[in-house]
C-alpha cells in the first residue's frame, strides 16, 4: 500500500464521504439500492389492480373496505448498482506538484469504499496503461484492501486512446461510469461520453488538473516538452502568451462541461490539490 | 540642435553587440509539461490572432536597443542655442592678454573657456548670419571679418594662442565699436577678464621684478613679490641659473594685496642669465617666473685716448652699449677696455687685450709703419667691411703719413697710390689705421662720418645689437643689426629657432608671447655673437586677478544698447535622454524583468 496516497488522513475522511448519487436502477442484482424494479423488499411502492395469478396474501383489504375494490400492495426492489471507475492513467496524468495520479487513485479509493459500504459493486478500470492491466471489482467492504493494493499498484505510463478503450469495453447493464481524467486526449469527448450513455450508464466526469496546468507559472524562453508523447515546443512566455493561455484553458472547460451537458454527464472539475471531500460534495 | 561630443557615437557599436549577445542569448530551457494539449490551442491562436507575435517576443530587444541609442545621444551632450537675434552679425572679441592664462578650473584657463563659448557661438550661427571675430591685448587682431564661413572660423578659433601680453581693452573699444557699426544688425559679445563677471575671481601671487647686481663672482639679487590674493600667503622663492640649478632659496610669509622685496645676497654665480621662481603653483603660473641678464657682459668699454676730440666723443656716444672712457695720460692705461682710440698719442707699450683705432700716430708701432708726411688731397674710399654705405662718400685732407703697406693690412682709404687709412688683423688684434688728423679734414663733416664710426666700432669689438635687454612679453624686440650681419636669427625659450629678414637701421621681431631668455644670434661674415633678453610677464596689468578692475572699464555708450553680455540660451538634451533612458530602464524591469 502507497502511504503517501492511502495515510491516516485518508481513512479517516473515508468515514464521513457519501455519495449522493441515484442511479436509474431496474435490473441487476439485488442490493441496497432502491430501484424502480417492483420487487420483495418492506417498503411499499406502488399499489396495482389485482388481477388473477397475483399473491392473494398482498390484497390491501383496507382498500378494498373503502374502495370495494380489490388492490395489491407493490413494494420496491432494492437493487445492486454497479459503479465503473475508469482511471485514465496515461503519463500526463502523474504530473503536478500535487500529483493528479494521487487524487484519481483517492478517488478511485473512496468511490470503492462508499459504494461497497452500500452494498454496491464496483469495477475499477485502469485505460491508457502502457501494460494491459485487468480490472478489479470490489463488492464488499473486505475487498477494500485489495482494491487499496490494487490501486497502489497501478501506474501512469500510458499513451493510448480513451475512447478506444472504452469502447472495447461490454457493459451488462446500466449503471454509473466515473471517468478520472485529466482529458488531454486526442479523441473526441463527445464520442466518449456518447458511448456511455448509449450503454445506459450515468456518467460522472471528473476532470483533473493540476495547479502548473491551471495557472502555469513559468517565464522566459522555454522549450516545453510534452511528458507523454516527448514532443518539444519552443515558446517565449510572456504576460500576453498566458493570458491567451488562461483563455484557451476556460475555452476548452467550456467545451468539456457543455459535452457533458448536452450527455446529461455529470462534470466536476477538480484541481489535484483540492481536499477529496470536496469532489464528493460537489456530486 | 547641436552636438558638443561626437565621440559618443563609437558607442553606437555597442548596438551590434547587443544584438549579437542576445542571439546567443536565445536559449530555451527544457521545462516538461504534462501535456502540450492547452499550448498548442494557445499558441495556434495567438499566431492566427495576433500578427505581430513575433514581433513581441523581440520587443525586450528592441527596448534594449533604445535605451542604448537614447545613452548615447546623451553621451554626445546634444543642445540647443536660442539667439535672441537670429540673423544679426555676431561680433566676438576675445581678450588673449596675459591674465586669460590664468586657470579658472584645474584643467581650463579663462582663454580656453572663451574660446569654448565662442565656438559654440559660431556653430550655433543661421545660415544667414556672419561672423568676426578680433582678439585683444596689446594690439587688436581682426582674424576674420564678417564672413559665414564657420568652419574656418572654428579653426581660427582653435588656433588662437594666449599672448601673455599687456592689454587695455578699452584701448581697443574704439576699433571694435567701429567695426560694429559697419552693419546695422550686429551682436558684440566680449570675453575678456577686464570686461564683466564671466570669469570668476582668482587668487594669484607674483613676482614683479629682479634685480642683479655682480661684485666680482658674487651677485647680490632682489626680487619683489606681491600677494594677490584675499589671504595671506607663505612662500618660497628660489634664485636658480640657466641650468635651473638652485643657487638660494628663502621663505617669505606676506600679508594679502602686500608687497614685499626679498634679498639674497653673495650668491655665487657668473652665468648669463638667472631667473627667480615661486615654488607654489597658483591659478597664474606665467607670472611665477622672473628673469634677468647678467649686464656686465654686455656693455662694451672704450678707452679714448685724446686731448680733445669732440667729433669722435660725439660720435661715440651717439651710439648704445658702448661705455666711454677718456684719458689724456698714455702712462696709467689699463687692460681693462675692450678698445683702446688713440687720437695723436700711442704709449710705447700698447695694452695686451682688446682692439685699436689709431688716428694720426706720431710713431710707427708693431702694428703698423708710417712714412712722413705729404700734402693731402680727396680721400678714395675703397670697397671693404667699414665703408659699408660710404662708398659714395668724398672729403678732403690737408695732409697725412703714406702708410705702409703690409701683409695683414687691408687698404680703407687712398689717395693716389697712397693708403691713408687702413684696417687689419696683427696677432688676433684688430686694429683700424687713419694717417691723418681729423680736425684737419672735412671728414666729421661728412654725413659718412657717423656711418664710419659705426662701422669701425662694429668692426673692432663685439657690440651689443640688442638695445633693450629687459622687455615684457607682447613687446617688441629691436635689432640693432651690424653693418655686415648675414644673419639674424632669435631662438625662444621654448627652443624654437626664428630666422629674421635684415633691416636696417632696426631688425623688429614680435613673437614674444613666451616669458623667458631669448638667444639673439647675429653672424657676420668673421663672426657669430649671441646676446640675450629677458622677456618677463607684464605683472603690473596682467598678474590682478580678483575682477576688482572690471568697473574701470566703461563701454563706449554707442553699442550699450545692443547685447555686450555673452548669452547662450543653451538646452542641454542630455539629461532629458538619460530620463528617459531611466523611463525605459523601469518599463522593461516592470513588464518583463518583474513578470
Amino acid at each position: 500500500m502507497n502511504e503517501t496516497i492511502f495515510n491516516k488522513d485518508f481513512f479517516q475522511k473515508l468515514e464521513l464521504l457519501s455519495l449522493n448519487i441515484t442511479p436509474t436502477l431496474t435490473t441487476g442484482s439485488s442490493g441496497s439500492r432502491k430501484s424502480k424494479a417492483k420487487g420483495m423488499s418492506v417498503e411499499f411502492s406502488d399499489y396495482k389492480d389485482y388481477v388473477a395469478g397475483d399473491d392473494f396474501r398482498r390484497i390491501d383489504w383496507n382498500a378494498y373496505g373503502r374502495f370495494r375494490k380489490l388492490y395489491i400492495k407493490l413494494f420496491m426492489e432494492e437493487k445492486q448498482a454497479v459503479f465503473r471507475i475508469f482511471i485514465d492513467c496515461s503519463k500526463s496524468m502523474s504530473y503536478g506538484k500535487h500529483n493528479k495520479s494521487t487524487l484519481a487513485l483517492q478517488v478511485a479509493a473512496a468511490f470503492s469504499y462508499i459504494t461497497t459500504k452500500g452494498l454496491d459493486k464496483t469495477f475499477i478500470h485502469p485505460i491508457n496503461t502502457l501494460e494491459s492491466v485487468r480490472p478489479i471489482s470490489i463488492s464488499s467492504k473486505n475487498n477494500f484492501i485489495n482494491c487499496i493494493d490494487y490501486l497502489s499498484s497501478l501506474k501512469f505510463d500510458g499513451n493510448n486512446s480513451l475512447y478506444k478503450e472504452i469502447k472495447n469495453f461490454r457493459f451488462n447493464g446500466p449503471g454509473v461510469s466515473v471517468i478520472i481524467s485529466d482529458l488531454f486526449i486526442k479523441d473526441d469527448l463527445d464520442k466518449i461520453l456518447k458511448y456511455l450513455r448509449y450503454n445506459k450508464q450515468k456518467v460522472i466526469l471528473i476532470h483533473t488538473l493540476c495547479r502548473e496546468e491551471l495557472s502555469p507559472k513559468i517565464d522566459g524562453r522555454l522549450k516545453l516538452i510534452d511528458s507523454e508523447t516527448g514532443l518539444e515546443k519552443n515558446i517565449y512566455v510572456t504576460p500576453t502568451l498566458l493570458k491567451q493561455y488562461k483563455n484557451s484553458l476556460d475555452n476548452y472547460l467550456k467545451v468539456i462541461h457543455n459535452s457533458c451537458t448536452k450527455y446529461e454527464s455529470q462534470y466536476i472539475l477538480s484541481p489535484s490539490d483540492s481536499p477529496i471531500e470536496k469532489i464528493f460534495y460537489d456530486m | 540642435m547641436n552636438i558638443l561630443n561626437p565621440q559618443g557615437f563609437w558607442f553606437l557599436l555597442t548596438i551590434p553587440i547587443i544584438i549579437f549577445f542576445y542571439i546567443l542569448k536565445q536559449n530555451f530551457e527544457d521545462t516538461n509539461v504534462s501535456s502540450l494539449y492547452l499550448w498548442n490551442l494557445t499558441i495556434t491562436d495567438s499566431e492566427v490572432s495576433s500578427p505581430w507575435q513575433k514581433f513581441r517576443k523581440n520587443i525586450l530587444l528592441l527596448l534594449q536597443i533604445i535605451i542604448t541609442l537614447l545613452i548615447v545621444f546623451a553621451l554626445c551632450r546634444p543642445y540647443i542655442v536660442k539667439n535672441v537675434n537670429k540673423d544679426a552679425t555676431q561680433i566676438i572679441v576675445i581678450d588673449t592678454s596675459g591674465s586669460m592664462s590664468a586657470y579658472d578650473n584645474n584643467d581650463e584657463t579663462r582663454l580656453d573657456k572663451a574660446l569654448k563659448s565662442a565656438e559654440r557661438k559660431i556653430k550655433n550661427l543661421s545660415p544667414n548670419s556672419s561672423f568676426s571675430l578680433i582678439t585683444v591685448s596689446n594690439k587688436a587682431d581682426v582674424l576674420i571679418n564678417n564672413s559665414k564661413d564657420t568652419q574656418l572660423g572654428i579653426k581660427i578659433i582653435r588656433s588662437i594662442t594666449p599672448t601673455n601680453a599687456s592689454s587695455n581693452l578699452l584701448d581697443h573699444m574704439d576699433f571694435i565699436n567701429s567695426l560694429a557699426t559697419q552693419t546695422n544688425n550686429y551682436e558684440l559679445t566680449i570675453y575678456s577678464d577686464s570686461y564683466n563677471d564671466y570669469f570668476k575671481p582668482l587668487q594669484n601671487v607674483s613676482l614683479d621684478y629682479i634685480n642683479l647686481k655682480k661684485d666680482n663672482d658674487l651677485a647680490q639679487v632682489s626680487v619683489k613679490i606681491t600677494n594677490r590674493s584675499f589671504t595671506a600667503e607663505s612662500i618660497e622663492i628660489g634664485i636658480y641659473d640657466k641650468s635651473s640649478l638652485l643657487l638660494d632659496m628663502k621663505r617669505v610669509d606676506i600679508d594679502p594685496n602686500k608687497s614685499s622685496t626679498v634679498f639674497f645676497e653673495d650668491i655665487s654665480f657668473n652665468g648669463d642669465w638667472l631667473y627667480a621662481e615661486l615654488l607654489k603653483k597658483d591659478s597664474l603660473l606665467e607670472d611665477n617666473k622672473i628673469y634677468n641678464i647678467n649686464l656686465e657682459k654686455s656693455k662694451n668699454k672704450i678707452l679714448l685716448v685724446t686731448d680733445s676730440n669732440v667729433f669722435l666723443e660725439k660720435a661715440i656716444n651717439s651710439l648704445k652699449n658702448y661705455e666711454l672712457y677718456k684719458t689724456n695720460d698714455i702712462s696709467s692705461i689699463t687692460d681693462e677696455y675692450d678698445l683702446y682710440i688713440f687720437d695723436k698719442m700711442v704709449p710705447k707699450a700698447l695694452p695686451t687685450k682688446g682692439n685699436f683705432l689709431f688716428i694720426n700716430p706720431e710713431d710707427s708701432t708693431e702694428f703698423f709703419s708710417l712714412g712722413e708726411y705729404i700734402n693731402g688731397g680727396y680721400i678714395n674710399v675703397n670697397e671693404s667691411p667699414l665703408s659699408t654705405h660710404m662708398l659714395d662718400m668724398n672729403f678732403i685732407i690737408s695732409k697725412f703719413k703714406p702708410i705702409v703697406p703690409s701683409t695683414y693690412s687691408n687698404v680703407l682709404f687712398n689717395i693716389g697710390a697712397n693708403t691713408v687709412g687702413s684696417y687689419g688683423n696683427y696677432n688676433g688684434r684688430k686694429f683700424i689705421l687713419l694717417s691723418f688728423d681729423i680736425h684737419e679734414s672735412d671728414f666729421p663733416l661728412n654725413v659718412g662720418f657717423p656711418i664710419f664710426i659705426n662701422n669701425s666700432l662694429d668692426y673692432l669689438i663685439e657690440s651689443s645689437y640688442v638695445t633693450d635687454k629687459k622687455l615684457f612679453t607682447g613687446d617688441t624686440l629691436s635689432i640693432n643689426p651690424l653693418s655686415e650681419t648675414k644673419n639674424i636669427t632669435v631662438v625662444n625659450p621654448n627652443g624654437n629657432s626664428y630666422k629674421l629678414n635684415i633691416n636696417y637701421p632696426l631688425t623688429y621681431f614680435d613673437k614674444t608671447n613666451q616669458p623667458g631668455i631669448y638667444e639673439v644670434i647675429l653672424q657676420t661674415k668673421d663672426s657669430t655673437q649671441k646676446q640675450y633678453v629677458a622677456f618677463n610677464f607684464p605683472t603690473q596689468t596682467e598678474s590682478n586677478l580678483d575682477n576688482s578692475n572690471n568697473k574701470d572699464i566703461k563701454i563706449d555708450t554707442n553699442i550699450s544698447e545692443q547685447t555686450t553680455k555673452s548669452k547662450d540660451y543653451v538646452l542641454n538634451l542630455s539629461s532629458i535622454l538619460i530620463v528617459f533612458a531611466i523611463i525605459m530602464l523601469l518599463y522593461e524591469w516592470k513588464k518583463y524583468i518583474k513578470a
